[in-house]
């Protein structure tokens, strides 16, 4: 069947070639308007339970495109007009920001934050500078009293030591575009930095509006990662079409996948570009290998005295090389789509985009390569006179032989089984959600993460979960069969918020929480002459209805909203955390499920839900990961070895590929875990796709080998001449592809650098164990469905006589 | 892997035809192997979910969130200190390390006192009066005389024999003789809240009520006399330094004077002492000859005896919560409320402790 459809291809070439083309200048269009961006929405699992609350609280308690805003005085504390001038200036300047919710603006220099006090008509609240600025020492001193009375103030929005301010604003999620925020935001903080103040800012939106920031350069990146990749190509491969052609399958694959992803309405994630360069180095690698027999099959032809034409040489390298090209992907795809059990609508979205541009690489790679190689005329001409296959090239693949030849291939499987165990042992530790605090996409020492740490340490932190209490029942009514309101006003539930409170806040890197039930006692302090002794709760529901209702008419609507909705019947307990990472994340979530646990009458009457906000979502996002962690390669894998046992028809053959999989996926999981680059949204997809890199130089070595050795080699035979051909296309394209994805290492993301190391990372045991490992493993336990038993066994005899050693 | 890769070296010899007992049973191993490991991965992929390691979390003796209102001295080592959620904490060091006791309640304890190491005494939130006489190991709750209308004990002082006094919301008064097992209310109940009682001789109590108002009863508290001072703030804490030199302190700074047992009182205004805030607490300290008081906002206070020099100050410039008691031992003040810590009256230097 091979036969057939490699000899349909090359008789039909210029059909083939015709349909490529139409097909691709159509998807190139296409390609051309493809949306980069991220989309927020793409990085939650709307199904989880945390997102749906999320989704159901985050107009009222606060999104996920929170940003926040720092003013650090450089000499003193705040209150001096030029610092309080720059507070007041950059609150109103974020009017002027595109899709803010004005409503969700918390400054001392707005109206939403105030002092409540007690006066003749009861309590009384007042902004603390709205919305004019004071006007006199006195109004200022006035105002730094009033800010240090009010505790929801003083610590979360002025610091402790006074000296910065804390600004937030919250954005409508349908209308924000993360890259116009980020350019206004900065155009904010940069026109009112002066030597007064330090402006710091952080949130989503600024960080993701960096990602795109970075667009231009990591165009650029992949500009100068193409140049190396060809110039080495020309280098080591000497001809033009060995230049081209490898880079016009990846091209061809990228612009099919791009083309059909945006066909299908998806977007292209700029973080997802590394997982865009791994599939090309698939195309590319496959194509390299097509290059590679083709020139073996035309030297052998010569070295036989005869004379071979470019379509025949052509139709016997797709021939042969169709089964191990096709495993070869079939099987990354079918590692990827094992991805898209994931709710999150960014993974599933890439195993659509991924699946397709691997699939691609069957036609730009596998026949496009071979079918354009059929027209080369003088197959045997090269462009320049260094022949590094000679000086480099040959030599070490003649190590690899003699290696398998010699003892020293009980070495290289100790070797093996020793490094399995040490990176086994390390990857252990490899860790779901971010590793370090900070954001991981970015250097540490990039603005972004220094903003952040600087607004961290002074105040209680940045990032926010809020847990939602109460709730009505479906059609409850209240005893005159209107609407239900105020449900969360008892005395239980208020008292419980705070019980759990305290227990949150127990965690170190929680900063702060606030809740209604920190507004209370206030207000009851305030009633009784500002004893310290009333700072507490009312006794009763009644009494708290009424401090509740007090505060309520000392402020203006809305100013509740942060804390409950509209009717009262939700409430939320808000977290303030120091940093993202997943085992932040993780003891808190466990911990409010303990609370929970050791409360149940609380949870009884209360009904507290997790989770909204930035933190809400990470844990969703890190729940599914880590839940889905195991079993994502234990499928693939699955696949894998599905695939193997089915194409060679042998159980032991899949076993055998496992062995170069698992190895490189150890390895790198190993590195992670050293690196502490830990497991989130974003790395995710290329550990996904790393699974099924690990094989594909393998299939191509090992078919050889039996194809080889049925056309009546001897083992060692076979391993030598499979080293010497499929064996330099995985040697060149791991080395053309290493050092491309060297390039890097120079991005300004940090997450696009630790990314290209990985990959590098899997190229190269990946590639050191199709070399090494592989072929010496082949020997050792001559596994059946590469040494067929039914051959003749005379040729073996020849085996002592090449290498001067008695086979094992 | 690897036991299955040397299973396999020793079958894979096709050219030997006879095959040993041993050789039969790996081949089959052999394989069944491949097959189990497939399964162990479709099983692995649908049922084996991973179960995150969490961080244990250990809370602290004081949370940040922790209010303590309550301080008594037992010994110049020994202190104890009640606090909201039912806390009462002991410390044996001056007060630098603190121990949580086990309590049967959950309300806000206001106050605490000790006859000595063994036997105590705590009051609070809802009337609640709890008992140790076992230095703190067990704490009981006794029955104590309540109000219909609210329950709030404020302050608790305790004299030697197993006298006892507290006061609260609605006027309350109560007194127990035998260690605290059992109480009697010493008043009707009124619409005033009392603050701080203490006994001046064997007759003479006063207590410290809202609105500039002082009570004195003569006779022991049985009967009661209610003084209205010149000022408008409501008193927190009365002290006696002599039987006829005492001061009380208030809200907004408020401080009244008595030379002659509590006849007449003199405020004197916040203008000149120059504190405004909130005075909660007042001790006299024999080792530097003058009073101390402390507040709100991180404010105290010491003048001397003849009220000739106030020194109104700031506890420290990062620490400006309330404090709601304190106890002089030496030179050394320790306060408890929103933190607790240790003024030094030598250097005026405040010490966080414990947080």
């Amino acid at each position: 069947m091979l036969e057939r459809f490699s000899f349909f291809c090359m008789k039909q070439r210029k059909v083939v070639l015709a349909i490529v083309l139409v097909i691709t200048a159509v998807l190139a269009n296409f390609a051309y308007q493809i949306d980069i961006k991220t989309v927020f929405e793409d990085l939650q699992p709307s199904s989880h339970p945390y997102v749906k609350v999320h989704e159901k609280f985050k107009d009222t308690f606060g999104g996920t495109s929170i940003v926040t805003f720092m003013v650090q005085s450089t000499k003193g504390d705040i209150f001096q007009m030029p610092v309080l001038k720059a507070i007041r200036d950059l609150t109103q300047g974020l009017y002027s920001i595109d899709a803010i919710n004005e409503f969700q603006i918390f400054s001392i220099a707005g109206k939403k934050l105030k002092e409540t006090r007690a006066s003749t008509v009861g309590i009384e609240s007042f902004p603390f500078m709205w919305p004019n600025l004071p006007q006199s020492q006195k109004e200022i001193d006035d105002m730094k009293e009033a800010i240090l009375r009010t505790p929801l103030v003083y610590g979360p929005f002025v610091s402790k030591d006074l000296t910065a301010s804390y600004i937030t604003v919250d954005f409508f999620d349908n209308l924000i575009d993360f890259n116009l925020v980020f350019e206004q935001a900065y155009a904010l903080a940069n026109s009112l930095d002066n030597e007064h103040v330090d402006i710091s800012l952080v949130g989503n939106p600024i960080l993701y509006g960096w990602v795109e920031h970075y667009l231009p350069e990591t165009v650029k990146l992949v500009g100068i990662a193409s140049l190396i990749f060809f110039i080495l190509l020309f280098v080591i491969n000497r001809t033009w079409r060995g230049t081209i052609l490898p880079m016009l399958s990846g091209l061809i694959s990228a612009i099919w996948a791009l083309g059909v992803a945006q066909i299908c309405g998806i977007n292209f994630d700029p973080l997802v570009v590394v997982v865009a360069m791994l599939i090309t180095a698939r195309a590319v690698s496959h194509s390299v290998q097509m290059m590679t027999r083709f020139h073996e099959e035309i030297d052998n032809a010569t070295a036989a005295g005869t004379e071979l034409n470019s379509l025949d040489a052509a139709r016997t390298t797709l021939k042969d090389l169709l089964r191990p090209g096709m495993l070869g992907i079939a099987t990354d795809a079918g590692c990827v789509t094992v991805v898209a059990i994931s709710p999150i609508p960014l993974l599933q979205k890439l195993v659509v985009l991924a699946v397709v541009w691997v699939g691609t690489v069957a036609v730009s790679s596998i026949i496009v390569t071979p079918v354009l190689l059929s027209w080369v005329k003088d197959p045997k001409s090269y462009v320049h006179p260094l022949n590094l296959d000679k000086l480099l090239i040959r030599p070490f693949l003649n190590i690899c032989v003699n290696v398998v030849a010699t003892k020293a291939r009980y070495v290289v499987v100790t070797l093996a089984v020793i490094v399995f165990i040490i990176s086994g042992l390390y990857a252990v530790n490899l860790k779901v959600g971010d590793a370090n605090p900070g954001s991981p996409i970015l250097w540490p020492d990039g603005r972004y993460n220094i903003d952040a740490a600087a607004i961290n340490n002074q105040f209680p932190g940045v990032d926010r979960m809020f847990v939602v209490l109460g709730g009505v029942e479906e059609g409850e009514v209240n005893e005159f069969g209107g609407k239900v309101t105020g449900k969360i006003k008892n005395i239980e539930i208020l008292d419980g918020m705070l019980r759990f409170q305290r227990y949150m806040e127990q965690q170190e890197e929680i900063g702060a929480t606030v809740s209604l039930s920190d507004v209370i006692p206030s207000v009851n302090e305030t009633l009784h002459e500002g004893s310290f002794r009333y700072s507490e709760l009312g006794q009763t529901t009644d009494q708290n209805g009424e401090l509740v209702f007090m505060f309520e008419r000392a402020s203006e609507p809305g100013d509740l909203l942060r804390f409950t909705d509209v009717d009262i019947n939700y409430a939320s307990v808000l977290m303030y955390f120091k940093d993202r990472k997943g085992t932040t994340i993780r003891t808190a979530v466990a911990r409010v499920k303990r609370f929970i646990e050791e409360n149940p009458h609380l949870q009884e009457i209360a009904n507290i839900t997790l989770a909204g906000g930035t933190i809400g979502v990470i844990a969703a996002v890190n729940e599914v990961i880590l839940s889905g962690q195991i079993q994502s390669i234990a499928l693939a894998l699955f696949i894998l070895v599905m695939m193997c046992i089915i194409v060679y028809r042998s159980s032991i053959a899949g076993m055998f590929f496992m062995v170069p999989v698992v190895l490189a996926n150890l390895v790198t999981f190993a590195f992670m875990a050293w690196q502490n680059i830990g497991m989130n949204i974003n790395t995710v997809p290329v550990a996904a796709l790393g699974i099924g890199l690990g094989v594909d130089y393998t299939l191509y070595i090992c078919d050889r080998i039996k194809s080889e050795y049925d056309l009546g080699k001897s083992h060692l035979e076979a391993i030598s001449i499979s080293l010497h051909c499929a064996g330099r296309g995985v040697l060149v394209t791991a080395l053309v592809l290493i050092a491309s994805v060297g390039v890097w290492l120079f991005s300004s993301l940090r997450f696009q650098a630790e990314m290209g190391m990985l990959i590098g990372l899997w190229l190269f045991v990946s590639a050191m164990s199709a070399l090494f490992l592989m072929p010496a493993m082949a020997y050792i336990f001559k596994p059946k469905f590469i040494f067929d038993e039914e051959r003749d066994q005379t040729s073996d005899a020849n085996d002592a006589a090449l290498t001067g050693n008695a086979p094992a | 892997m690897s036991e299955n890769n040397t299973a396999a070296e020793q079958v894979s010899p096709a050219s030997e035809n006879t095959e040993t007992v041993g050789e039969k049973i790996v081949k089959h191993i052999l394989s069944i192997l491949p097959w189990a490991i497939v399964g162990t991965l479709l099983w692995a992929g649908i049922f084996v979910k991973p179960t995150a390691t969490i961080k244990e979390v250990i809370p602290p003796v004081i949370d940040v969130r922790d209010n303590i209102f309550g301080l008594s001295k037992v010994s110049s080592d020994v202190y104890m200190a009640a606090g909201n959620y039912g806390k009462i904490l002991i410390s044996t060091d001056k007060g630098r390390t603190w121990k949580n006791q086990k309590t049967p309640i959950e309300s806000h304890l206001q106050d605490i006192e000790a006859w000595d190491d063994k036997r105590m005494v705590a009051v609070g939130n809802g009337g609640v009066t709890l008992l140790t006489e076992d230095g703190g190991n067990t704490w009981i709750e006794v029955e104590s005389p309540r109000s219909e209308t609210a329950n709030k004990l404020l302050r608790v002082h305790v004299y030697p024999g197993g006298e006892a006094w507290a006061v609260g919301e609605m006027g309350m008064i109560i007194q127990s003789n035998d260690y605290g097992k059992t109480w009697t209310q010493m008043r009707e109940e009124e619409d005033v809240f009392l603050n701080d009682i203490t006994r001046v001789d064997e007759n003479t109590l006063f207590i410290a009520a809202e609105f500039g108002l002082v009570f004195k009863s003569s006779d022991n508290g049985q009967t009661w006399k209610d003084t209205q001072t010149d000022s408008p703030n409501s008193f927190s804490a009365v002290e006696f330094r002599t039987p006829s030199e005492g001061i009380v302190v208030g809200l907004g700074g408020a401080i009244v004077a008595t030379q002659d047992a509590g006849e007449t009182w003199t405020y004197i205004p916040p203008k000149t002492t120059g504190m405004y805030e909130h005075l909660m607490d007042i001790d006299w300290s024999e080792e530097t000859n003058e009073w101390v008081a402390i507040g709100n906002k991180g404010k105290w206070m010491r003048f001397p005896a003849d009220l000739s020099d106030f020194d109104s100050r700031t506890l420290s410039k990062t620490d400006l919560t309330t404090h709601s008691e304190l106890e002089i031992d030496g030179k050394k003040v320790l306060a408890v409320g929103a933190t607790v810590g240790e003024l030094d009256l030598e250097t005026n230097k405040w010490t966080l402790l414990a947080n």
